[in-house]
């Protein structure tokens, strides 16, 4: 039997039959439709969070004073550590480390005109900060003699104050605690940062200046940095990188507290729980296929006992066991692959729809396509084995005598 | 004469549960080529389960069944299909045409599993529904169509594959008399031809028509000879 007279068959026996084909194609279709919606809105939810930690570098190691240190599952406080020039020195002595650039954090309010707002500054090594440097909008960035200059966020030049700032203008800053306040000159504003993330605060949002600077504003004896930013030479090694980066601080801060975080670990584990919803989701979907897939062995049982005397009458004039086979595999295969396809643009529509009306961020992704169409045949396919089966093997006198 | 059918020894028993229930015992049969025989017998005499071992629809339970030089008692399920496919032709009493199909995909259905091609099924299957008078219903499904017509739809479907054997089972038994006659003509022209035909009957008158009567009781051949 040819496969083209074989396709003739299934096709007119789905046009005498269109109600109960499309019954039959429904739990499939609900299926797909499931595994296609599930799997976007996965890959929605992955695409939309890696843009959210996308902006930052999975080769940088920050340490910070602080955090908690349990030991042997009790918590014990230890008195955070002060990082100082001597820190720096260390980590730039440690194996993997590219470069290492301290950084102060602080609360000050800044005057300009009439209007006083609350800002943080952060004092930086102006040579060691190659990103800050390259993403200068107008003006310079700083160099390590300045002393009353600062460069600014974009949000800050733009949005804080009633009249937009621009480099050579002065605003005072002012330290609260001690009322310390100095007058300092805009030299350069930074391009405007499209994301910011929750880990990093916004940087349109920074003032930058040197840690002289800042020295001079806080008027305290012991200037410690509150951050300090370690670059890895080689990403793939960070771990390792981490581990000497640790070793060789408590070296110099024996029973200080502090912690050593790296983004990259923070963004793996997101990662693995998005996989995992992502799965959970279209196995949502593939146990709905499954269903989908009992109802076609149902129908297709029907079909071969509506069939049984038809069955008869085709071995009669000469269909071979084989012939039957084919004939009801194809027809449950041809049903998966129509219902696939009805499932599938279904499935893009309404996901599109979901993310339009909802605002929720929702990607469909050929591989979402073809994972949704392919379960829909696969399944339909395995559910024709038995009733095909069950088909070829009557006994064409008993068929033939069938009502 | 060429013999086209010989059966030796042939017996067939069914199984009911733990029962053994023989129906045909020890049948030694041998049909020409170009014999038109009428195979008669009351209900339960085993002419149905005759035909079903000769159609390769069923197999015997001892015995051979020559059809040719094969013995179709002893060749695989494969091989059956093919020859009730090209040597058999079926012609049954409840007509048994796929509702769904045309007439003319009725006809062309024995030829689809001989992998014949489209244009040449259809030009053979409108020849034979033209030569059977069906040459203006040949679009129209069995629902649509007269006993008479339908049976004759059945007779140009057995005849596709130019079958060596043509098998009828009571052809005319859901018929009216005069219909019947008509359909018992076409046989006989069939039999003018040169066809070997097999036909099981009740009606005495029909057989008559025939060059032999084989009778069964009680699934023996009580009388075989030529009339």
């Amino acid at each position: 039997m040819r496969l083209v007279d074989a396709f003739e068959q299934v096709s007119l026996s789905f046009s005498s039959n269109k109600f109960k084909t499309l019954m039959s194609s429904l739990g499939i279709i609900i299926g797909v439709i499931a595994i296609v919606v599930m799997l976007s809105v996965g890959e929605g939810l992955q695409e939309g969070v890696g843009k959210a930690f996308g902006g930052m570098s999975l080769d940088v190691i920050t340490v910070f004073p602080g955090g908690s240190n349990f030991e042997a599952g009790k918590f014990v406080y230890q008195k955070p550590a002060e990082f100082d020039e001597k820190d720096v020195h260390a980590l730039e002595n440690t194996v993997g480390v590219k470069t290492v650039s301290p950084r102060t954090g602080s609360g000050m309010s800044a005057m300009f005109r009439d209007e006083e707002r609350s800002v943080s500054i952060t004092a930086v090594t102006a040579t060691k900060e190659p990103e800050l440097s390259d993403s200068i909008d107008k003006g310079r960035f700083l160099m390590e003699s300045d002393r009353s200059s600062i460069v600014i966020g974009s949000d800050i030049a733009n949005k804080m104050f009633k009249m937009p700032l621009n480099p050579g203008m002065r605003i005072s800053i002012k330290n609260k605690n001690n009322d310390m306040g100095k007058e300092f000159t805009i030299v350069g504003i930074l391009k405007e940062k499209e994301m910011t993330s929750a880990f990093g605060g916004n940087s349109n949002m920074e003032i930058f200046t040197t840690h002289q600077a800042l020295k001079d504003l806080l008027d305290v004896r012991n200037y410690s940095y509150s951050q300090i930013l370690v670059i890895v030479e080689d990403q793939n090694q960070i771990e390792t990188t981490s581990q000497k980066v640790d070793d060789s601080l408590r070296r110099l801060h024996k029973d200080e507290a502090y912690t050593v975080f790296m983004m990259k670990s923070i963004l793996e584990g997101i990662g693995q729980v998005l996989t995992m919803v992502k799965y959970a989701l279209g196995g949502i979907g593939a146990i709905a296929l499954i269903v989908g897939g009992i109802g076609i062995v149902n129908v297709m049982m029907l079909t071969v006992t509506e069939r049984v005397k038809e069955i008869g009458v085709m071995k009669a004039v000469g269909a071979t066991k084989e012939n039957i086979q084919m004939i009801f595999m194809l027809e449950s295969g041809l049903l998966g692959l129509v219902s696939g396809l009805i499932g599938i643009t279904t499935g893009a529509g309404i996901s599109i729809l979901i993310s339009t009306l909802g605002s929720i961020p929702i990607a469909v992704t050929w591989t979402s396509l073809a994972i949704g169409l392919l379960f829909g045949v696969i399944t339909t396919t395995v559910a024709g084995v038995y009733p095909a089966n069950k088909a070829a093997r009557l006994d064409p006198v008993e068929a033939l005598r069938a009502e | 004469m060429r013999t086209i059918l010989a059966m030796e020894e042939v017996s067939k028993s069914y199984t009911l549960g733990k029962l053994n229930v023989p129906v045909l015992h020890n049948i030694n049969l041998a049909i020409n080529e170009g014999e038109f025989a009428a195979i008669m017998g009351p209900s339960g005499s085993g002419k149905s389960t005759l035909m079903n071992l000769i159609g390769c629809l069923d197999r015997p339970t001892a015995g051979k069944i020559m059809i040719g030089d094969m013995d179709t008692s002893i060749l695989p399920d494969m091989e059956l299909s093919r020859i009730r496919g090209k040597k058999i032709g079926f012609v049954f009493q409840t007509f048994n045409l796929i509702s769904r199909l045309t007439a003319l995909k009725n006809v062309e259905l024995p030829m689809v599993y001989q992998d014949i091609s489209g244009a040449q099924r259809v030009k053979r299957a409108s020849e034979l529904l033209g030569m059977l008078g069906l040459g203006d219903r040949m679009n129209h499904k069995p629902a649509e169509l007269s006993g008479g017509q339908r049976q004759r739809v059945a007779i140009a479907r057995a005849l596709a594959n130019e079958p060596e054997i043509l098998l009828a089972d009571e052809p005319t038994g859901n018929l009216d008399s005069k219909t019947g006659q008509e359909i018992m003509q076409i046989f006989n022209n069939l039999h003018n031809e040169g066809r070997t035909i097999l036909m099981v009957t009740h009606d005495q008158a029909l057989a008559q028509n025939c060059d032999r009567i084989i009778r069964l009781k009680d699934g023996r051949i009580e009388d075989g000879k030529y009339g």
